[in-house]
């Protein structure tokens, strides 16, 4: 045996002897007693003073969760629990999601990070749990009530430890509370356990980064107005390239019917500019009265995973410049958790938009009542209503070499109840559409592991263990109906997924639902189409002279 | 493969599985439960791994990538992964002499039989380290794609 590998006797002894939540041997200890331990890959940087120094965020230092000391401020501990006592009298949920919870374990095995790496402190009811047993101890009449009965303990340096690592194994995707009896809802746990870390400056870099560029540029990559310009420019010239069609989107216009705003993965990240370039073709397709902003552009919101009032901020650039530019109403791309901002807290946060008009279809008159707060509307609604109105001239067998199946957003999904429009478009489209397994799609779909600001490199074995529910899913239907192409309503969906299926489910490829519509549509006064949007050939599309030869 | 190990495999198949199933469940944290999906597919990559005994190189070859798929995203140290063809021989010891009517299975059918789980220990730890590298290459191409624009206007 080789000199370096363990005994299996020692092994063995380690199996038997290390503490376990489900061993007996373990039975007089509580589970917040098992040390957690941070190692290469499964920990994300944390950031970078100046980052913080930048938004005003507290305690900013140079540290990493592997070190003994996190640098703590003095205080910390009357901090979080003031945090705590502050947040549960403005946030009724919190509160109520910390009384009402009775163990049931209904959430438990609903998880996809408990699937995927079995850690009992994954379970939803064990993450609540991290905070709840503080609360119990530290609020007299929860205390009271339940002390000793139900498990309280200190707040300590271990504590937060455990909080920075199971807030970061939970991307919010709500698919646990969609099983819960009460209707507890664990993301909103993890948004305010991530909130009370902020407090106290144990964050991540890759959350924080985006929101200093965001502050100071409008979108997460720090990118500035003219080179967002001529990015999308140079999508324009290769559709040009592919189609013989000049779309000339617009920037900053005032006065255009309709504000444009996606996020900015869609302008900068391979896959998501093809799904960029499909927009650009649709609404040249229809002739759109639409413009783009420089400022808000940023459709997605990492404010939203560090605290409400840095995500209302960063959101307020979507109403201020469509006051400034003074459009009707807004449109908005696919993406996943700015749909549950705009959705769920846009009105609250930063409305009302009475300076808006309820937006209205120019092509079909349909009314999106369903937006009537907001004044935005999600593209796959309103691509849904155009080609249900037989506005679009689609040939779906443009989308021949694709064999699809689609993946639900979960904030798309079970934050707005969208389930039907992107598979009636997906429909139109193309010709070939498999279904995952029922469990894993709709309210049901499982997250791509990687959501809420967790899609770094440095945190890939987390993210392909949380991702393998998903991963599985996809796995069924490759298997069975030789899909080969992942399609999806999401940014980081888009940025995530296709490190995800390169490790589980090789060769199957990412798509935006857009990219496929823009493969789709028949532009007046094209030239031959015989590649899609990544130039990949179309099948049955060949070019003639090619074949000749 | 010995012949006489892979009839004892063949004709315990479901005993030796489960058994074997049951110690690589036990690797993972507080042990994953069976009914999970990821022991699902390990139960079908271990029993594929068993099967292939009898079957191609290139089976084996698939069954190993499956099983060392999941087992090199885990937790558990590489040693800890690759011990589990410790495991199938301890498993394949015990069940021998009430297979064989009492008799141990002969040293020399034995000792065959070590050394094609050693070449599989061997084989399994390639696939294993593959797939290591390949999460590493999986970070560099994440990197890539989100520079994307800059990099593809840099060339242009």
């Amino acid at each position: 045996m080789p000199k370096f590998a363990p005994k299996l006797s020692e092994l063995k002894k380690e199996f038997e002897e290390k503490p376990g939540l489900l061993k007996g041997d373990y039975s007089d200890k509580e589970w917040w007693d098992i040390p957690v331990e941070f190692r290469d890959g499964n920990w994300c940087y944390p950031a970078k003073p100046e980052v913080l120094e930048d938004i005003g965020f507290a305690n900013p230092r140079k540290w990493a969760p592997t070190d003994g000391d996190w640098k703590l401020p003095d205080g910390w501990e009357k901090t979080i629990k003031e945090g705590m006592k502050s947040r549960l009298e403005r946030f009724r949920s919190f509160k109520l999601f910390l009384d009402t919870c009775v163990r049931c374990g209904a959430c438990a095995d609903k998880c996809h990070f408990f699937l995927g790496t079995g850690d009992p402190k994954n379970m939803p009811v064990v993450r609540a749990e991290l905070i709840r047993s503080v609360y119990r101890n530290d609020f007299p009449l929860a205390g009271k009530i339940l002390k000793g009965f139900s498990g309280a303990r200190k707040l300590t340096p271990e504590v937060i430890k455990e909080w920075h690592m199971y807030f970061h194994q939970c991307t919010e995707c709500r698919r646990c509370s969609v099983f819960c009896p009460f209707g507890i809802d664990t993301a909103e746990i993890t948004m305010m356990g991530r909130e009370l870390l902020n407090l106290i400056g144990v964050n991540n870099n890759w959350i924080l980064g985006p929101v200093s560029n965001c502050n100071r540029t409008g979108n997460h990559l720090g990118i500035e107005p003219h080179t967002f310009v001529q990015n999308i420019e140079s999508l324009a010239e290769d559709i040009e390239d592919l189609t013989g069609i000049a779309v000339e989107p617009t920037f900053n216009r005032k006065g255009a019917e309709v504000l444009f705003i996606t996020p900015s993965g869609d302008v900068f990240a391979d896959p998501g500019v093809y799904t960029m370039m499909g927009y650009l073709l649709l609404f040249h397709h229809i002739g759109l009265d639409y413009t783009i902003s420089t400022y808000a552009s940023e459709g997605g919101n990492f404010g939203f995973f560090t605290s409400n009032e840095m995500a209302k901020k960063l959101n307020a650039k979507m109403y201020h410049e469509a006051k400034r530019l003074g459009v009707k109403w807004i449109l908005g791309g696919e993406c996943g958790h700015m749909w549950r901002v705009v959705h769920q807290y846009m009105d609250t946060m930063n409305g009302p938009a009475d300076f808006l008009e309820e937006p209205v279809s120019p092509f079909t008159k349909t009314k999106f009542s369903n937006a009537a707060a907001t004044k935005m509307v999600h593209i796959a609604e309103f691509t849904a209503d155009l080609i249900k109105h037989g506005k679009l001239e689609l040939d779906p067998k443009r989308n021949d070499h694709l064999r699809t199946t689609f993946h639900d957003s979960c904030n798309i999904a079970r934050g707005m109840g969208m389930f039907e429009e992107p598979r009636y478009v997906l429909d139109h489209v193309c010709n070939s559409f498999h279904e995952m397994p029922e469990n894993t799609i709709r309210e049901q779909t499982f997250c791509c592991g990687s959501g809420s600001g967790i899609n770094t490199e440095e945190y890939m074995d987390i993210r392909l263990r949380g991702g393998f529910p998903r991963a599985n899913a996809v796995k069924h239907v490759r298997e069975k109906h030789d899909v080969n192409s992942l399609v999806t309503i999401c940014a980081i969906d888009r940025a995530t997924l296709p490190a995800l299926m390169n490790y589980w489910n090789p060769g199957v490829t990412v798509y935006g639902l857009h990219e496929l519509v823009g493969n789709a549509l028949v532009m007046q006064g094209e030239k031959k189409r015989t590649e899609d949007l990544r130039e990949d050939p179309m099948a049955g599309f060949e070019d003639e002279e090619d074949d000749e030869d | 493969m010995n012949k006489e190990c892979v009839r004892l495999i063949r004709e315990n198949r479901q005993a030796v599985l489960e058994r074997w199933h049951e110690s690589v469940l036990s690797f993972f944290p507080e042990k994953m439960h069976s009914a999970t999906p990821i022991a699902q597919v390990l139960a079908e990559g271990l029993g594929e791994i068993l099967d292939s005994f009898e079957s191609s190189p290139g089976a084996l070859r698939d069954a190993l990538d499956r099983v060392s798929r999941i087992l090199a995203v885990q937790k558990f140290p590489p040693s800890r992964a690759m011990s589990l063809f410790f495991e199938l021989k301890t498993i394949l010891r015990e069940i021998a002499p009430a297979f064989f009517d009492k008799r141990q299975l002969r040293q020399k059918h034995w000792e065959e039989f070590q050394a094609g789980m050693e070449n599989l220990t061997l084989e399994a730890f390639d696939s294993y380290m593959a797939h290591r590298e390949q999460i590493y290459q999986l970070k560099v191409e994440e990197s890539k794609r989100q520079t994307f624009m800059m990099r593809r206007r840099a060339k242009a």
